[in-house]
């Protein structure tokens, strides 16, 4: 194997690096261990299987379909009151652990919501969901449940509010390694002519189709081929 | 698998021939979408789900179950949350855990620190979280869930 590229695929997955060399150690020090963690992984993996490709196919629908205008009426700064519970009753109505939210919550942002209803969507999907709940009354008996419901939803809608008001969208939008930056940094490899051969009014908004995965830099015409490599290079590291 | 999983799974079927039905070219876009926020975090989540795993299984439920044994409710609290805070387990795995804890003695109190940490708060996802949000982002939600998650805790202490 190519050490510059073991080095680069360990730049670039520092997470899974380092899962490989824990579970390398582990196999040196217990390979039952080694075996029970897999084994432990797998059950995770199947449920990851049963709901992130719905998720994201919803996500993908609602990308295409639903206009900002939409979204922003719902979860926007004007909806106030009503945006809140509307994010409470989204975050009981999903499904899957609080990783499959986070894409969500990033679409729903893009497209016009608060950071303080993120925030809301956020929570409820982790800890009041509907599933949850169900299961919750079953182990832990109707009171508990009922008592950490009534507790847990005004918390909730307290953390979104306090995030919103410290945390502001421009810098989640400058420090998101999913898009952002690397908007700015494929704008600057396209021609800059502005010319709309490629259908948009500007490369700014090519560009961000580029990132979205909605077109192809090919669908640049004055693009040469080395800018061309170059935003392939960026499309590329928006995937890792 | 669950009610809502099922829901999810039909929801998604259901929307795709609507969509489909309406405009093809705009389906194939969606799923493109789809693909390509798939394809930015798959490494990532299976990596996180990996190392949860093998957590698991270095420091299994048994052991939190020592070690909550014969603490005060406050210290097994805190003890819980923390517990929760680093690890991420489906509610059908954590009720079960935290219903076994409570016949073994745990207190209730502790309890409902351990499942809201273990949900909202995660030590183990923020690497995707940071991705997504930044940062800042994710130290600020987390830090407040996890005061959240002592407070609801006191506050049902005083109800049940």
């Amino acid at each position: 194997m190519n050490v510059e590229k073991v080095r680069g695929f360990m730049k670039e997955n520092k997470i899974a690096t380092f899962t490989i060399l824990a579970y390398l150690v582990v196999l040196i020090y217990s390979p039952s261990l080694f075996l029970g963690g897999l084994k432990m992984t797998s059950i995770y993996f199947m449920e990851m299987l049963e709901i992130l490709p719905a998720v994201f196919i919803v996500m993908g629908l609602v990308e295409v379909w639903v206009s900002r205008d939409t979204i922003m009426g719902i979860f926007g700064k004007g909806a106030g009151l009503k945006g809140r519970f509307a994010s409470v009753l989204v975050g009981s109505f999903s499904a899957g652990p609080i990783y499959a939210a986070f894409p969500v919550c990033y679409t729903l942002l893009k497209k016009g919501s608060t950071v303080s209803n993120i925030v809301i969507i956020l929570s409820a999907w982790a800890v009041v969901k509907i599933p949850m709940l169900i299961v919750e009354a079953q182990f832990m008996g109707l009171p508990f449940m009922f008592t950490r419901y009534i507790f847990t939803v005004p918390a909730i809608i307290l953390i979104g509010m306090i995030t919103g008001k410290v945390i502001s969208k421009e810098y989640i939008v400058k420090n998101s390694s999913k898009e952002g930056l690397l908007v700015e940094k494929i704008d600057q490899e396209l021609p800059g002519h502005n010319c709309g051969a490629c259908g948009y009014q500007s490369c700014w908004e090519t560009a961000k189709k580029i990132i979205d995965g909605e077109e192809d830099p090919s669908v640049c015409v004055p693009l040469d081929s080395e800018n061309k490599d170059k935003i392939e290079e960026l499309v590329r590291e928006k995937h890792r | 698998m669950d009610v809502t999983t099922i829901g999810l799974i039909v929801l998604a079927v259901a929307l795709l021939i609507w969509s489909t039905l309406k405009s093809k070219s705009k389906t194939k876009k969606s799923l493109k979408v789809a693909g390509n926020m798939f394809k930015g975090i798959a490494v990532e989540i299976i990596s996180i789900l990996a190392l949860i795993g093998l957590f698991l299984t270095l420091v299994p439920p048994e052991t939190i179950q020592m070690l909550l044994g014969d603490t005060s409710v406050g210290v097994a609290t805190l003890i819980s949350a923390s517990f929760g805070t680093v690890t991420l387990i489906p509610a059908f795995v954590a009720f079960p855990l935290a219903a076994s804890l409570v016949d073994a003695g745990a207190h209730l109190v502790s309890m409902a620190a351990f499942i809201t940490t273990l949900t909202m708060v995660g030590f183990i996802t923020a690497p995707i979280e940071i991705e997504y949000f930044g940062k800042k982002f994710t130290l600020v939600r987390n830090v407040l869930s996890f005061a959240a998650a002592i407070l609801i805790s006191l506050g049902m202490g005083l109800i049940l």
